[in-house]
């Protein structure tokens, strides 16, 4: 009877422990699949790296155009290897971006803007959603990804003095140090608010260069500017051996008023100018602004250059904005073949009035651009990131890839 | 003796389980490990394959080059676990879609393993549709751009 | 209780084959699993950083410690801080010889001493400054079957209004300024070849010319080459000539043939300065006639001549019609922004301000079914001084034939009709590859990631 006990209970460890190794053997090779995966991950992640920013997607122009694009790349049609189309970014559903609405025309708007003063409102109804993106790029259901793009540089610039003179300080970093030794060419955007009710307001450039220090940083004042509550923007490039950065700032007198360019259609380059009190219902029908809108390109050697809007006896296109859907709102024809900033200066009385810009092509002012999906969260993120050129403003481009099919192991 | 018999019904015939059992054990395991291997890197090949073709065919297809023939040494394995793998072009295009669609199979030969991608190509691309070529003796891919239109194909050793 | 025991013996020898092997079978790190793509992360930070030939300017001046100091703030400044490199310039050399050595290292910069177990390469070629640098343009008209580009260099004929020039002197000008953009650019060099092109024949020995969409530069100004054939009396005098003409305009005729040559071939004719079809001429049959401001060899068709060229352009039946096409208001007019912006985009930089005394009426090139395709100067209401027409049949959406017609004062700046022919067809430039010889080096960046392998 011992025996039987002895033989029985030996015999059923044993099977026991039999299965148990078996799966914790098992456990072990998954594991090193799983890897496996994770090693093929990477391959892909490189792949459809490349294959988003060495094509231009079909059509080719499909950034400056409404059309949905039928296959999904990013190059800029005009060149070769890694530069890209700073209209084809702006047509990206950023995913960082808040929606707005349009009161006078009832439209969504995806709000790209990077803090006061720069402005960017694509139309959300063209922009590529990222669940097309995935249907473009043939990974739907398999893989998801951001795609980030980051200027390598920043360039910020903060107010040391406010007037008498005006004081800036421009910093600028890259993503490993200080950019130090390089060259920074600005433009400081002085608007002038006139006192006669019949004119509009308009802006002088005043240009000049420095060079940063050790740490990366220009100190410059404007010994032109001595009103403390002197409207300006300011755009200051930085430059060193092929790498270059863009940052801006912009004062306005003290109001709550300002006027917000709107793209409305990239296919026929039309911009509105609206009334800050008609995004999102946010004030009340009837205040007015007077504008002066112009449009400037970056020229190689960093000073700004006016190219003419509206007939050929005006450089800006001038005008009178007012909040209410009742009141339509102007919009203004931007270039197709080049990049620029629109700059905006606007008045809401003698004394009170400030300056918007609004990059056409998102280089223009080096705006990041975050496309697709949250990796938060996933299992596994393999991640690549290439070099790349955008409008001649250096970024970096980080695909972040994921498998949304789960791992399994086949046998 | 009882426990004798007891000792010989039970234990020889787990005895003999045992001699099949750890072998078969070992092989199942080291077989799912060599099958997910295989699989993963088929698939692998398969996406860098796709991609590699599709660079070339828009680089092909830039302006500036209006005529030519590029060849792209492939840095994809001839041999994967040591088997060769079928390569089919085929067409999988919507007739409703100027553009052309690829789908690019690879089957694992000895195997049951079968992966395919999907490539979006212009309307100007053109290939051999279902015709297979075999890793083990192509070495490059090639495509030749004459009168607007990029024919892709590929090569063996250069 | 001895089984029992034997198979715990059992259990604790698998066990400890099983933690033997989870010892020995350790998981790859993350990176090595997931590695980011140091080749091609090295290749884009190379060509970013010669994109303004500052990596090419740097590599041959290697002695200067301040370039290569930039060099390094620039690397450091575009690379993640996580990231270890390693930059080297080595100089090609070409020097042949027993203890030959193909490449010397020159320079040296690193962030690092180590660059760790794990990194990767990529290499740039770069070239010095003295070396050409070539551009590749778009060719007009290799999509849409066309390409060819035809000059009139007729040795037979002469010009008005380019007074101070020859119209083999403009054609020579002309040909080095838009040949590049041309699949075939051909000299027509006497009116037997622009009979030959009239009916439809190449005239040059490439297997690419095609007489269909081409471009026809008539570079005699007013004036327009004709075939002794359209002479009175001769073979086709009934296609070149109009009996019932009034004041001896006869040659009207002419120009209705070659109006309806551009409709048939769709050739984009383009008339360089002043009042288009104003004169015919050949040296040969109008030896004794000369237009009278003394130049012999040509016959005055007048306001005539273009009205029947329009026609011919509408394939619409010939009628004599003498009205003119054009004021003779002296205008002061400007370049629009299109041209401007082409001016920078081809490097042909014209005065942006030109004359105009000949600007055509944009209502009377409607009623032949043309419309403006490009806007040369900006429009003096009806009247346009330089612009491309584009002939459309009724309910149809194709062109057939256009004409650019600048009616400008002489003398003609033929960068205006070269101008005006690339801002219409806007074929693009791409830089190309350059190629140096001896002056050539290597840069060489390798990059590995911190923190060990």
């Amino acid at each position: 009877m011992n025996a039987t006990i002895d033989h029985m209970v030996s015999l059923i460890v044993f099977i026991g422990a039999i299965l148990l190794f078996i799966g914790l053997f098992s456990q072990t090779i998954q594991t090193a699949v799983v890897y496996e995966s994770h090693k093929a991950l990477s391959t892909k992640t490189s792949d459809l790296l490349d294959t988003i920013l060495l094509n231009p997607g079909i059509p080719g122009d499909w950034g400056k155009t409404d059309v949905r694009p039928a296959g999904l790349g990013l190059q800029d049609p005009e060149f070769t290897q890694y530069q890209m189309s700073s209209f084809s970014l702006m047509r990206l559903d950023s995913s960082t971006g808040n929606l707005v609405e349009y009161d006078k025309t009832g439209s969504y708007y995806s709000n790209l803007s990077l803090g006061f003063g720069a402005s960017l409102l694509m139309p959300k109804a063209q922009e590529l959603n990222y669940s097309t993106a995935l249907s473009l790029l043939g990974i739907n259901n398999t893989y998801g990804f951001q795609l980030t793009l980051t200027p390598d540089i920043t360039v910020s610039i903060t107010e040391t003095n406010p007037g008498s003179p005006l004081g800036l300080s421009v910093s600028a970093s890259g993503t490993g140090s200080p950019f130090s030794g390089a060259t920074i060419n600005y433009c400081l955007i002085q608007v002038t608010l006139p006192q006669n009710e019949s004119e509009y307001p308009s802006y002088t450039i005043q240009s000049g260069s420095n060079t940063t220090d050790q740490q990366g940083i220009a100190n410059l004042t404007f010994p032109s500017v001595t009103d403390a509550n002197q409207t300006y923007a300011f755009i200051a490039y930085a430059h060193l051996d092929g790498v270059v950065g863009v940052g801006y700032h912009t004062r306005v007198s003290a109001t709550d008023q300002c006027v917000v360019p709107i793209v409305q259609s990239m296919g026929s380059q039309e911009v509105a100018l609206a009334h800050n009190y008609d995004l999102n219902n946010s004030g009340p029908e009837g205040s007015s602004l007077k504008y002066n809108a112009t449009f400037v390109i970056s020229t190689e050697d960093y000073t700004l250059s006016e190219l003419s809007l509206g007939n050929s006896s005006s450089q800006g296109v001038v005008g009178t904005v007012t909040s209410g859907v009742g009141n339509p709102s102007p919009t203004i024809p931007l270039p197709e073949c080049t990049t620029g900033i629109l700059i905006v200066t606007y008045q809401e009385s003698s004394t009170q009035g400030g300056v918007v810009l609004m990059p056409w092509g998102v280089s223009s002012l080096a705006f990041p651009v975050t496309f697709g999906g949250n990796p938060v969260g996933q299992v596994w993120v393999a991640t690549d990131i290439r070099q790349v050129t955008i409008g001649g403003i250096a970024y970096q481009a980080k695909l972040a890839l994921w498998s949304t099919s789960g791992y399994q192991v086949n046998g | 003796m009882p426990q004798v018999t007891i000792e010989y019904m039970i234990m020889v015939p787990v005895m003999i389980m045992q001699i099949f059992l750890f072998p078969i054990a070992a092989s199942v395991i080291m077989n799912t490990w060599v099958d997910s291997r295989m699989t993963i890197e088929l698939q692998e090949t398969a996406g860098h394959l796709g991609s590699s073709i599709q660079q070339l065919y828009y680089t092909m297809n830039h302006a500036s080059i209006a005529s030519g023939s590029l060849t792209v040494e492939l840095d994809t394995p001839p041999l994967i676990e040591g088997h060769y793998y079928n390569i089919t072009l085929q067409n999988a295009t919507n007739a409703n879609t100027s553009i052309k669609i690829m789908n690019v199979t690879l089957s694992l030969a000895g195997t049951n393993d079968k992966t395919s991608t999907l490539v979006t190509l212009g309307e100007n691309a053109d290939w051999q549709n279902n015709v297979i070529f075999l890793s083990n003796s192509t070495t490059s891919i090639i495509a030749t751009k004459s009168s607007g239109s990029i024919c892709l194909y590929f090569g063996g050793d250069t | 209780m001895i089984r029992t025991i034997e198979v715990l013996l059992v259990i604790i020898i698998i066990a400890g084959a099983f933690i033997g092997t989870s010892y020995l079978s350790v998981l790859p790190a993350p990176r090595q699993v997931s590695p980011i793509n140091l080749n091609r992360l090295s290749l884009t930070t190379l060509q970013m950083l010669d994109s303004d030939y500052d990596l090419s300017r740097a590599a041959f001046e290697t002695d200067n410690s301040t370039v290569l100091g930039q060099l390094q703030v620039a690397l450091s400044a575009s690379l993640p801080p996580n990231v270890i490199y390693n930059l080297t310039v080595y100089d090609v050399n070409d020097k042949e010889g027993q203890l030959y050595t193909l490449y010397t290292p020159v320079a040296n910069i690193s962030n690092a001493e180590s660059i760790g177990t794990t990194s990767d390469v990529s290499m740039y070629t770069v070239a010095s400054s003295n070396v050409t640098f070539n551009v590749t343009p778009e060719k007009i008209g290799e999509k849409s079957n066309g390409g060819t580009l035809y000059i009139l260099n007729c040795s037979d004929a002469n010009g008005w209004w380019i007074t101070g020039y020859t119209a083999q002197s403009l054609a020579q000008d002309l040909y080095n300024l838009l040949s590049p953009y041309f699949i075939n650019t051909i000299m027509v060099q006497n009116t037997t070849q622009l009979r030959e092109l009239i009916d439809n024949h190449t005239i040059s020995s490439s297997p690419t010319e095609k007489v269909q969409n081409a471009v026809v530069i008539n570079t005699f100004g007013e004036c327009v080459p004709m075939p002794q054939e359209y002479y009175q009396g001769q073979s086709r005098a009934s296609q070149g000539y109009d009996s019932n003409a009034p004041s001896g305009y006869g040659y009207v005729k002419y120009c209705y043939t070659l109006g309806n040559c551009v409709f048939m071939y769709n050739w984009t004719w383009a008339s360089i300065v002043g009042y288009p079809f104003y004169y015919v001429s050949n040296t040969g049959v109008f030896s004794n006639d000369q237009n009278g401001w003394g130049i012999y060899g040509m016959k005055m068709t007048a306001t005539g001549g273009s009205r029947a060229f329009l026609e011919g352009l509408n394939n619409q039946a010939y009628v004599y019609n003498s009205a003119q096409i054009t004021d003779s208001a002296n205008r002061v007019v400007t370049f629009t922004q299109a041209a401007i912006d082409s001016c920078n985009y081809y490097g042909i930089y014209p005065s942006i301000y030109q004359t105009s005394t000949r600007a055509l009426s944009n209502s009377t090139m409607s009623s032949y079914n043309l419309r403006v395709g490009f806007n040369v100067f900006n429009p003096s209401g009806d009247y346009l001084a330089g612009a491309v027409y584009n002939h459309f049949a009724i309910g149809s959406t194709n062109i057939t034939g256009s004409l650019l017609a600048l009616g400008l004062t002489r003398t003609p700046d033929v960068r205006v009709t070269a101008l005006s022919l690339l801002s219409y067809y806007q074929p693009r430039l791409y830089p190309s590859e350059y190629t140096a010889q001896g002056t050539s080096r290597l840069v060489v960046l390798q990059l590995g990631l911190a923190g060990g392998s």
